[in-house]
């Protein structure tokens, strides 16, 4: 959907591949959502999903001994009312793909749980492991916000 | 941010564990803790209030999953209060809602755990 779309420009930070740092992430990337036109929900969603991608990304980057490595973050808004948040790490590459299911009748919690959760909060979610890293791309659609509806 | 952790007694066996903060891949460790060091005390039957929780993420999840796994083996149960519109929907998007008990109000999960 992104193809030769314009963009507003986009905000990049980046953080220190360590948990403590996950939060503030967080917090940065539902600011800048705000910013952009998101709605609460929205937001909400986001901040969620993101902090999914987040912990994987402190995850992988500590089992293959890259902690003290960082984590990039990029959010833009498409001209076609979409949100785009890149969250991109150093660690080694996984198969996403094989991931993504809620816990088993018998509360087996799968690796993967919250690759679940960020495809049930967003509206598309991707994967590439490119040289850098891993990218992990989150796309919501932003309603309209209700006083502009009205 | 940071989580903040207190135990306190309820009716009956029930001990209730507060969250306040945020519950990620960081702090979940220590919620973690707290839970584990009440089972092995011989604590089977928590309340988790979470009234004081913006946030959590399949890490604490986890932890509540693992949390109800271990005292079921002492037919013990893990009940949740939870009004946060934002995590509910995390439970039932996970299907968590149909394996805890989740409560509105403390009061009104200590009156059905009674």
């Amino acid at each position: 959907m992104l193809g030769e779309v314009k963009t507003t420009p986009s905000w990049r930070g980046e953080i220190p591949n360590r948990p403590e740092f996950v939060s503030t992430a967080r917090h940065w990337i539902v600011a800048m959502s705000r910013h952009l036109g998101a709605d609460a929900q929205t937001s909400a969603d986001v901040e969620f999903a993101v902090g999914e991608a987040l912990a994987n990304a402190v995850e992988h980057g500590r089992r293959v001994g890259r902690g003290s490595r960082k984590i990039i973050l990029r959010i833009r808004r498409t001209d076609d009312g979409h949100l785009v948040v890149e969250v991109v790490d150093s660690g080694a590459a996984f198969d996403f793909g094989r991931h993504g299911t809620r816990p088993d009748e018998e509360y087996h919690t799968p690796r993967g749980f919250g690759i679940f959760l960020m495809r049930e909060l967003m509206d598309e979610v991707h994967y590439e492991h490119r040289r850098a890293g891993n990218v992990v791309r989150l796309i919501k659609r932003i309603p309209i916000a209700e006083e502009h509806a009205s | 941010m940071d989580i903040k952790v207190n135990v306190r007694p309820a009716d009956g066996e029930t001990r209730v564990i507060d969250l306040v903060g945020e519950i990620d891949v960081y702090t979940s460790p220590a919620v973690k803790d707290a839970i584990t060091q009440l089972i092995d005390e011989g604590h089977y039957h928590l309340l988790i209030n979470l009234e004081g929780v913006r946030y959590i993420d399949s890490t604490g999840l986890g932890v509540l999953i693992g949390a109800l796994k271990r005292v079921r083996e002492h037919a013990g149960s893990v009940s949740l209060v939870c009004a946060n519109p934002q995590i509910k929907k995390i439970f039932d998007i996970t299907g968590l809602v149909k394996i805890f008990g989740i409560f509105e109000t403390e009061q009104s999960a200590i009156k059905a755990l009674a």
